[in-house]
């Protein structure tokens, strides 16, 4: 059975999010005064917090992850991540954890446990800034993503295999991708094969469509593009997504169309939540 | 009768790194206790060692006893000199089981207590009579209800079916054996009929780890921190001899 490998520090799993970053981005999500690339970029660095405290321990930072960030946009494909980790692509948690670009206070509301409210300061680290400029070469994204992961593959052969998160509202303009990300999708490790996540975010108000099992209901043939260069979800990110109260079976595509903020959140959750650390 | 224990052995998930393993036990003149801190978590061994020390002198685990280790465990913390992911950890709590057991004032009765996924088996004549929480293997897929250092994450020991839930009695005769042991070793225990003759047999913490290295290379036994207690019935005849 694949994508069961314990996720352990001599085995980590890779996590590498490709975003689109091209000039559309920066119009508004509908019903909010904020970008797509802003939201997307709220969330990205909250998925790495989160993803650097699930690893934290009283005795330091666990490496059960590679994690890397590709931007594509006006600039082409390239490293998105700042300062000593825009030396690789990916990076070991215990680096993320270690290089913010700022860690930002934010000021937070919480129950005192008697009746009344606080307010707290909380530190919020960000890596990750929004950008939106230039077109959206997407097929340049997922070459550099393959290149990256394929030479990952063959140094942990052992671990559970890489989950590429991409993030799109739009069409690419450097060619079709398809083939690239069959491409990309055939690179394995013993325990399966990368993994590749959609998420179409719009600026539509929209009722989105998550992790559909076929192209029915899905609007264009753009949303069908991405529909088919999506993986199968694996069974335990079936349920996990169930857990959220989805609509999931095993058919279902790790894909989500017309996505609103709190599908954006939900889809990272997802997607970050390969097997069980060990 | 009383109890004595025959063997406490624990190996750690990653056999180089001793240093790591976050199951802790503790053993009282009467009272014994397991406990297996969730990996992810922040400091999941602090919280399982302060649960077993703390359930061996006093097992009437209740929410003031529960609030009295958070408090205990929040404590030990500076929490302001942490650095922000390790503030953030902290935050999110560490959690673990916990599995006592006492013999009861009658003298003929084990009490068990689990608390997750830790196992307690009943064995007598190289057969297991009973085994709590779970009697098959597949039980160990469910997501266990754990205790944490989360004030709001232990209301269910308040609800009034926990002891009816959480807890056991089991009649024992002179020369039962009791094993305690942690999910890994419980699910193999309950998924492998050989299992209970080859525990059995172990009589070292070496000869365990031996064990538990064999089981995983053949892919038996789950990777993990693995424990087990081993607790023998004495009657008092056996006493007397003694």
């Amino acid at each position: 059975m694949p994508y069961q490998a314990p996720i352990q520090r001599t085995d980590p799993t890779a996590l590498l999010f490709v975003v689109d970053q091209s000039s559309s981005m920066g119009d508004r999500m509908a019903d909010s005064e904020r970008t797509k690339a802003q939201i997307v970029a709220d969330v990205l660095n909250k998925t790495l917090m989160q993803m650097v405290t699930r690893c934290a321990k009283a005795d330091g930072v666990r490496d059960y992850f590679d994690i890397g960030v590709i931007g594509y946009g006006g600039s082409g494909a390239r490293n998105a991540l700042m300062g000593s980790l825009s030396q690789q692509i990916l990076n070991p948690i215990s680096a993320i954890e270690a290089n913010p670009v700022r860690i930002e206070e934010r000021r937070r509301k919480i129950d005192d446990g008697a009746g009344g409210i606080i307010e707290q300061t909380v530190k919020f680290p960000v890596w990750f800034e929004p950008q939106a400029n230039g077109g959206t070469p997407m097929c340049a994204a997922i070459s550099k993503a393959a290149e990256e992961l394929a030479a990952w593959c063959d140094n942990h052969p052992n671990s559970y295999p890489p989950t590429v998160l991409h993030i799109t509202d739009g069409e690419s303009t450097d060619g079709s991708p398809e083939q690239l990300a069959e491409g990309l999708r055939q690179f394995q490790t013993n325990d399966g094969n990368i993994l590749l996540l959609n998420l179409h975010v719009s600026s539509l108000a929209a009722t989105p469509i998550s992790f559909p099992a076929n192209e029915t209901g899905l609007p264009d043939q753009y949303a069908k593009l991405l529909f088919r260069m999506s993986s199968l979800l694996p069974t335990h990110l079936v349920k996990v997504a169930q857990e959220k109260g989805r609509t999931v079976s095993n058919e279902s595509r790790g894909y989500v169309f017309n996505a609103d903020a709190a599908e954006i959140v939900d889809f990272f959750d997802i997607g970050t939540r390969p097997a069980q650390l060990r | 009768m009383r109890l004595r224990i025959d063997l406490a052995a624990s190996v750690a998930k990653d056999l180089k790194r001793p240093d790591l393993n976050e199951d802790a036990y503790a053993l009282g003149d009467a009272r014994f206790a397991l406990s297996d801190g969730a990996s992810e978590s922040y400091d999941s061994r602090t919280w399982a060692r302060l649960l077993t020390e703390a359930y061996v002198l006093d097992q009437g685990v209740c929410v003031p006893w529960v609030a009295d280790r958070v408090r205990t465990y929040l404590d030990s913390t500076d929490f302001a000199s942490l650095s922000w992911s390790k503030q953030a950890a902290f935050e999110r709590g560490s959690f673990a089981t916990l599995l006592g057991l006492e013999l009861a004032p009658n003298g003929t009765d084990a009490e068990v207590l689990a608390i997750g996924d830790s196992l307690a088996a009943h064995v007598r004549d190289g057969v297991i009579l009973d085994s709590f929480p779970f009697q098959h293997a597949e039980q160990f897929d469910a997501r266990p209800r754990l205790l944490s250092t989360l004030a709001a994450a232990n209301d269910f020991v308040g609800e009034s079916n926990f002891f009816t839930n959480s807890s056991i009695t089991w009649p024992v005769r002179p020369n039962d054996q009791i094993l305690l042991v942690t999910d890994a070793v419980g699910h193999w225990l309950l998924a492998h009929e050989e299992a209970l003759t080859t525990l059995s047999v172990v009589s070292s913490n070496e000869e365990f780890g031996q064990l538990v290295a064999d089981r995983r290379l053949d892919k038996t036994m789950r990777l993990d921190d693995s424990t087990i207690l081993r607790i023998v019935v004495e009657g008092d005849e056996l006493e007397q001899q003694a």
